[in-house]
């Protein structure tokens, strides 16, 4: 930042342009208040000022919404399969958590003890679901070193993003605990009941989407060297395998179900005591959405894995 | 997301400028405006001229030089001449079939 004996230079500035000017961001102003300032004055020593201040005020807001960093940089394809794959992968979490809860009736592992095509397309649901929290998992685990080689600007910025996911998950389970609250002494099927439950659901959907998107937020902010650049093309890869492999197997099994059980589906086996036909056709749209992304995603890294992996160097 | 600087966004413009000004030679900021107004006519202010600056950064289609006291220059990179010689030439079609089409009418 600009000496002392400089900063007296900086006064001949008016005080809304040195007030703008402190409204930067602060990795803006480490980067470039020096040559701004420069530049301001330079630019008031040969036209006098003139109007700066809207100039100033709209580059302001566009740095505080558009953060650019020169050393952290990733490529518009990169964006895509990165982001595609993670709300890919939200998609696949909602989903299957309905999807877990349906299916904990014990009506459906009867069945399932009774035609084991059932059983192997749960099993194969499940093994899926345990392969993309691996990925994810280890995702996190090769992301944390390279989180901590950012400049220090961007690895607070990265901090507070990923506060965000605690912060979401304590919102989570307090609307949880609403709930149990609201329909502790409430008939199934009441208003009450239906609506407290229509608030958990939006309650996780808001929750999961904030998480996503500050995830998001971090990740692509990562540098491009490193074993984050080397396995990323593997990681989306993998995921929209078993994003697929999960969706045929729901598929598989809901054929299997309408042909071996068909009172299963007809029966009110769905969210809180819902149709479970209703409940089994948003798990399915679900599950198709999931791995229509991360399968595009993949399809995408294999059809040119170079460029999956260049810079934009 | 990342937005291509040259043709999303309000400093697409800007960004054309500062490339065609450093594509002959390095240039600090003030040295870049007073340029650009030159063969342009265009006046940029300093926040729209830095904003340019760091997304074209960012993307490394320019490249920072080593600061003098205050003042860095910028000096355009391989892949910066590439983007702003793809983009005038799609300008260039466009003039040509525009100054075609407006004899015609």
């Amino acid at each position: 930042m600009t000496p002392a004996h400089d900063r007296a230079d900086s006064r001949r500035l008016s005080w809304h342009v040195r007030l703008l000017l402190g409204g930067y961001p602060p990795w803006w102003r480490l980067r470039y208040d020096d040559e701004m300032r420069d530049t301001l004055l330079a630019l008031h020593a040969s036209q006098g000022g003139g109007s700066v201040g809207w100039d100033l005020a709209r580059g302001l807001v566009d740095a505080w919404l558009h953060p650019t960093s020169p050393e952290v940089n990733i490529t518009p394809r990169t964006t895509r399969l990165v982001s595609r794959t993670a709300w890919g992968l939200l998609l696949l979490v909602l989903s299957g958590g309905v999807f877990a809860k349906v299916v904990e009736d014990p009506a459906f592992s009867t069945a399932a003890d009774a035609h084991p095509a059932l059983a192997w397309c749960l099993d194969a649901v499940r093994a899926a679901a345990l392969g993309c929290s691996l990925i994810a998992a280890l995702a996190a685990v090769v992301a944390l070193p390279a989180m901590l080689r950012l400049p220090a600007m961007d690895r607070r910025r990265c901090l507070l993003l990923l506060a965000v996911v605690p912060a979401c998950g304590v919102g989570w389970l307090a609307a949880l605990a609403a709930t149990r609250l609201v329909t502790d002494s409430t008939a199934i099927h009441s208003t009450q009941h239906i609506a407290a439950f229509a608030g958990l659901a939006a309650a996780t959907v808001a929750a999961g989407a904030c998480s996503t998107a500050a995830v998001l937020q971090v990740v692509l902010r990562l540098t491009q060297e490193g074993l984050v650049t080397r396995l990323r093309p593997a990681a989306v890869v993998t995921t929209g395998v078993f994003a697929v492999v999960a969706a045929v197997s729901l598929a598989a099994w809901t054929v299997a179900v309408a042909a071996q059980s068909p009172h299963l589906l007809s029966a009110d086996y769905g969210m809180i005591g819902t149709p479970t036909a209703v409940s089994l056709a948003a798990v399915v749209a679900g599950f198709a959405g999931a791995a229509l992304l991360c399968g595009q995603s993949a399809v995408d890294v294999l059809s040119s894995p170079a460029d999956a992996q260049r810079s934009s160097r | 997301m990342a937005e291509d600087p040259l043709t999303g966004g309000r400093y697409a413009e800007p960004s054309v400028l500062i490339l065609t000004s450093l594509a002959d030679g390095p240039k600090h900021g003030y040295a870049l405006i007073q340029d650009i107004e030159t063969f342009s006519g265009v006046l940029l202010g300093a926040g729209t001229l830095y904003g340019a600056l760091a997304r074209l950064e960012s993307r490394r289609l320019i490249r920072a030089l080593a600061a003098d006291e205050r003042r860095r220059p910028y000096a355009i990179t391989k892949a910066g001449a590439v983007a702003l010689t793809d983009h005038l030439t799609v300008l260039a079609k466009i003039a040509r079939t525009g100054r075609r089409r407006l004899a015609t009418t």
